[in-house]
Order: structure tokens, then sequence, then C-alpha cells
């Protein structure tokens, strides 16, 4: 009986308690989805190719430079055989005559000039997409966050005089500077174009920083603290970028995709990682432009890749830009 | 007004010198593998040290980069290792295939990107408003140059077109010009269009909501002269920053235009100065491109304080 009456008083209480990381990070989420479904439809795909990324080798049905993984040049294959879903080539050949080119399950996206599988070049594709974007992302975050917010705690000189640095790099077009670079540094590695993105992104980025830690800087928190006698570090760190959370975290999403995108556009230029067994979205991309006007549809499955990842990560850091972030709501127009 | 000018103009001199001493510089960081790639498999230690004196990668850094610049302003920009002739001479031939693809490509962008700012910001919230908005998401996520490949593995399938490849001047001979430049510049258009229409977007629904307009309504003036006459002035100022703003990607992106429209401009000697690792072609043009960036900021900058007289402080 007494366990009864006790069972009522937890069945109501008398307030709701606050809710722990856990329950405000659902929160957050559950926000996102009601108010924001096309963010939340971003998130979804970017957490689908992060799972590709991360287990590649579980999802590929081939290694990404095996050139026995089909025939040459299949066509897609999503179905039954002979069907719309999967579709038979014929291949024409003044020599050798007329030959049938079957699509295979093993090779859903099909194969390319090389006969290497579509599917499996894709899936790790996402991996070094997700490796050089996200690497970079962390690079360009703490190189943002560490410029951003000492140039625009301290201001003065020394504000001024990184500034010019930060508009002679901003001046410097990215794809331009890529090329440049990674030819006088005796071509890419994924490595370097790690760094580099990182670096370019860490000082352009460092502006919105900048401007975020300036409307805080003369709040009456930051004054309190000063007064308790806390050092400028202690201030920067625990009162100054907790309050700038927000921003940076949209600066690091929509950093993300376009680090994909400068990379992609590098190895579309045909300058980007030359290596068999690490195929990327954009040196996909260039081998199938090569043979576009014979057969345009290989060009779907990396362009489609390319541009749902940029897509994803773009409407993901809107979304979060309008929830986290409402000074710069509406600054560029919000979406879904 | 002359002040502010020329206090513009001071300050892009820091920022100029800062981007030549990395581009400068960035050669220096691992002189062994430039020579390395330069060289290719195979070659002796003295011909890497008969290279590494010609780059003047021996000496100090600080002295060589003073004798750089210094023959920079005389307009030696060094010479060419391909064809060994001045970078300058290779160069400037070509940099009315470029200056042209991107003043297309902003013409395209204002063209689009205003009008569709503004019908999506009169009529918000309605369909079209959604459609429209739609529409330049797809234009900033979707990249140019995977769109410049769909469209030119169609018209080459279905109408057998493949864009001209000798440049022809638009007084010689329009027609080609515009076959070359139209569509190169449409698409490389869509990503800034994009961002011109939403800004544009913004922009005017914070003006219609001020009392001048509604003084405007009041008055009975009809719609057209109301968002042309009184609210239009007011957006179009604050989208000229915009298009500076993007100017860096759009340079960047003649790069890749270049090459798949076959356009004999400063992009494609790029792509092939990377290819024929010729250093000081590729220091001198991404010197120039970024000149051009800062310079077109700086016009922004100017204009934008000539044309608004809020913003002369």
């Amino acid at each position: 009986m007494a366990d009864a009456a006790a069972q009522v008083v937890i069945a109501e209480p008398l307030s709701r308690p606050a809710p722990g990381t856990f329950g405000r990070t659902v929160g957050f989420f559950r926000t996102l989805m009601r108010t924001k479904p096309l963010g939340f439809i971003s998130l979804i795909i970017i957490l689908l190719l992060a799972v590709l990324a991360a287990f590649p080798g579980a999802f590929a049905t081939h290694e990404p430079a095996d050139t026995r993984a089909g025939v040459r040049l299949q066509k897609y294959c999503l179905g039954p055989q002979d069907t719309f879903l999967c579709p038979t080539v014929v291949e024409k050949s003044a020599t050798f005559g007329d030959r049938n080119v079957p699509g295979k399950l093993s090779n859903p996206f099909g194969t390319d000039q090389l006969g290497r599988d579509n599917y499996s070049r894709i899936v790790y594709g996402a991996r070094n997409a997700f490796y050089v974007g996200v690497g970079a992302v962390v690079i360009s975050t703490a190189l943002a966050l560490f410029i951003g917010v000492t140039s625009g705690y301290f201001g003065g000189r020394y504000d001024a005089v990184l500034q010019r640095l930060v508009d002679a790099v901003m001046a410097l077009p990215v794809l331009v500077v890529l090329l440049a670079a990674t030819t006088m540094l005796g071509g890419a590695t994924f490595g370097k174009l790690i760094v580099l993105l990182g670096l370019l992104g860490g000082f352009s980025g460092s502006r919105v920083i900048r401007s975020a830690v300036i409307s805080v800087r003369s709040a009456q928190f930051l004054e309190a603290a000063r007064v308790l006698g806390a050092t400028d570090a202690r201030i920067m760190v625990r009162h100054v970028v907790p309050n700038i959370f927000g921003p940076l975290m949209v600066q690091a999403t929509i950093g993300i995709g376009s680090i994909i995108l400068a990379e992609a556009a590098l190895s579309f230029l045909g300058f980007g990682v030359v290596d068999p067994d690490q195929p990327t979205w954009g040196q996909m991309l260039q081998i199938s432009q090569q043979i576009a006007s014979i057969r345009p549809d290989q060009l779907v499955w990396p362009g489609l890749f390319i541009a749902l990842a940029v897509f994803s990560f773009n409407m993901l850091g809107d979304a979060l830009r309008d929830l986290l972030d409402p000074r710069l709501r509406g600054a560029r127009g919000s979406f879904g | 007004m002359q002040k502010i000018i020329l206090r513009r103009l001071v300050l892009s001199i820091p920022t100029l010198l800062i981007v030549s001493f990395l581009i400068f510089g960035i050669l220096r960081l691992d002189p062994d593998a430039a020579v390395a790639a330069r060289l290719g498999e195979g070659y002796t230690p003295e011909a890497a040290e008969q290279l590494k004196e010609e780059l003047g990668l021996n000496n100090n850094i600080a002295t060589e980069y003073v004798k750089w610049l210094g023959n920079l302003l005389r307009g030696d920009w060094g010479t060419s290792m391909y064809s060994y002739r001045p970078v300058l001479s290779e160069v400037m031939p070509k940099v009315g295939v470029t200056l042209e693809l991107a003043l297309v490509a902003v013409f395209f962008a204002v063209v689009i990107g205003v009008p569709i700012g503004v019908v999506s910001a009169i009529r918000q919230d309605s369909w079209l408003d959604y459609v429209l908005r739609g529409f330049s998401v797809l234009g900033l996520s979707v990249p140019g140059f995977v769109v410049a490949t769909f469209v030119l593995a169609f018209l080459a399938i279905q109408f057998k077109w493949i864009p001209p490849t000798q440049y022809a001047a638009p007084w010689e001979d329009p027609v080609k010009n515009f076959q070359q430049f139209a569509l190169a510049g449409l698409i490389l258009s869509l990503a800034t269009a994009a961002s011109v229409m939403r800004y544009t977007r913004t922009m005017m629904l914070d003006v219609l909501r001020q009392d001048y307009i509604r003084t405007a309504w009041a008055k009975g003036l009809r719609e057209r002269v109301v968002i042309t006459r009184h609210a239009l002035k007011n957006v179009l100022l604050p989208v000229i920053t915009v298009i500076g703003l993007t100017m860096a990607t759009l340079v960047g992106g003649t790069v890749i235009f270049e090459t798949l429209f076959t356009m004999n401009g400063v992009g494609r000697l790029l792509i092939r100065g990377v290819y024929e690792r010729d250093y000081p072609l590729v220091q001198g043009i991404t010197l120039l491109f970024a000149i051009a960036v800062v310079l077109i900021n700086l016009i922004v900058d100017i204009s934008y304080s000539l044309l608004d007289p809020r913003a002369r402080g």
C-alpha cells in the first residue's frame, strides 16, 4: 500500500524537472523537425552519408579500384534484369559486331569505362569527401575561433593588423589558390588539401565570429566577470565562446559543404588526389565527362552525390542559423 | 569624398603586400617537393641544384621577396618556364576573354537575381514565392560545373553542338561571340544570381515595411511606381555589396568554365601552367586574380559610399 502511495507522488510531480543535456538535444531535434522540415531532411541525408563514409567496407560491393567488378560501362541496375530498372546496353562495334551488356544487381550504379563499380566508388568517395570536409572544418573552426575571438575581444592595433591578413586571404579565390598551392607543394594529397582548405576557411570564417564577439563584448555579464577579477583568457573561454556557439556551428556546417565542393572542383579539373584506391566524387565526374557525349548517364551518380551533399550541408546550416542565431534570422532569407 | 577613396586605397596596399607574400612564400614551403615535381622521376642532384638556383630557392627568402616585388612593380613578372616568354605578355592577351566571361556572368546574375527577388518579396509566402525560392536554393547548392557538364552533354547529343573554340571578339563576329559567352556566363552566374535573389528578397521585405512606402501607397500610387521608383532604389544599393562578396568565387569559377567551354582565357592558361608545373606563370596568374578581387571590392566600396550618403562617415 505504501508503494502505491509513492507511485502516485511520482506520477504527479509538482513541476517538470529542467531538461538535462540529453533532453535538450532531443528537444532541439524535435524543434528542427517541426519548424524546419527541409533542414531536418538534410540532417537525415548527412547522417546517411556519414554512415557510408564511416563503414564503406560494409556497404561497397567491390573494391574501389577493382577493374574486374563488371563489364565496362554497364548501365545502372536497381531491380530485375531487362526492365526499366536494369536496362541492357547494346555496344556497337564495327570490328567485333554488336554486343549486349546486361546490368548486374551487384553493380547497382553500373560500371565506368575501366570496369570499376560506380556504386562502390561512390561509397568510398563519401569517405574521402567526409575525411577532407570534416578534417578541414576542424582546422578552420579552431582557427576562426582563435582569430575571431582574440581579434574581436582585444580590438585596437592587434585587430587592425590581423584583419589585413584576413582581407588578404579572403581576396584569394579558393580554387585558384588550391591549384597554385598544390602544384607548388608537389601535387595534391588529402593531408595537404585538409590543411590548405582549413587555413583558407579559418581566415575567412573568422569575420563572422569576430562580429559576433564584438556584439557581446560590451555585455554586462562580461563587465561583471571583469569586476570579479577574471583574466582575459578566462573571460574569453568561459563567457565569450559559449555565447557565440550558434554562429560557430552554422559556419562549421556550411563550411563542410563548401569544402566538399572545392575538393570536387579541384578533382574535376584533374588536379585532386590521384590514387585509384581513393576515388572522389569530383574525380568520378571528370572521368564520366570524358565520355559524356556517348554515355551521359555516367554523369548522374557523381553529379547527384556532389549536389546532394552540398545541398544538405547548406540547408542544415540555414536551418541551424534560424534556430541557434536569432540575430542573423532572415539575413540570407529563411528556407524550409 | 576624395578622403574616403584615398583611405580605401591606402588600406588595400597592406592587403596586396600580404597577398603577394603568401603567393611568393608557398613555393618556398617545400622547395625539394617543388623541384622534384618539376623534374619528374629520375632526376640528377645537379639538375635539382640548377633548378633551385634558377628559381632562387637557395637564397634568403626576405631578399628574394624584395627582389621579386621590385621586379613585379617594374612590370617584370618573371619568365614562363614552358614558353620562355615573359609571364605578363603570356597573360595579358588572355585577360579580355576572362573579363568578358566574368562581366557576362555578373550581368546575368543581376538580370536574373533582382527581378526574381523583387517578385518573390511582393508575393511573399505565395506558391510563386516558394517556387522561386526553391530555384534559388538549387542554384546555390548544385555546383555550376555539374550543371555545365550536363548541359554540354545534352547539347552535344541532341544538337551535335559544341562551343566554338576560336575566340571571336564581339565587334568582329557578334553571333559567334554570343555563342561562346552566353551559355557559359549564364551557368556561371547561377550561384551568384541565387545569392542576389535571396538578398534582394530580404532587403525588399525590409524596405516594404517602412513608413515612406506606406506613404507612397497612401498617396494612391500604382504598385509599379511604388516598387520601382520608391522601394527598388533602396534595395539595389546593398545588392552591389553582395556582388562584391561573391566576386572571389566567380573569378575562381572562370577557371573551370574556361576549361569546360574551351575558352582561351587566363583561367585556362593557369591550368596549362599547373599541368606544366610552370611556377612563375602560376604565381603570376594567382597574383593577378587576387589583385582583381581586391580591386573589385575597392570599386564596390567606393561606389557604395558615392551612392549612399549615409556610408560616407
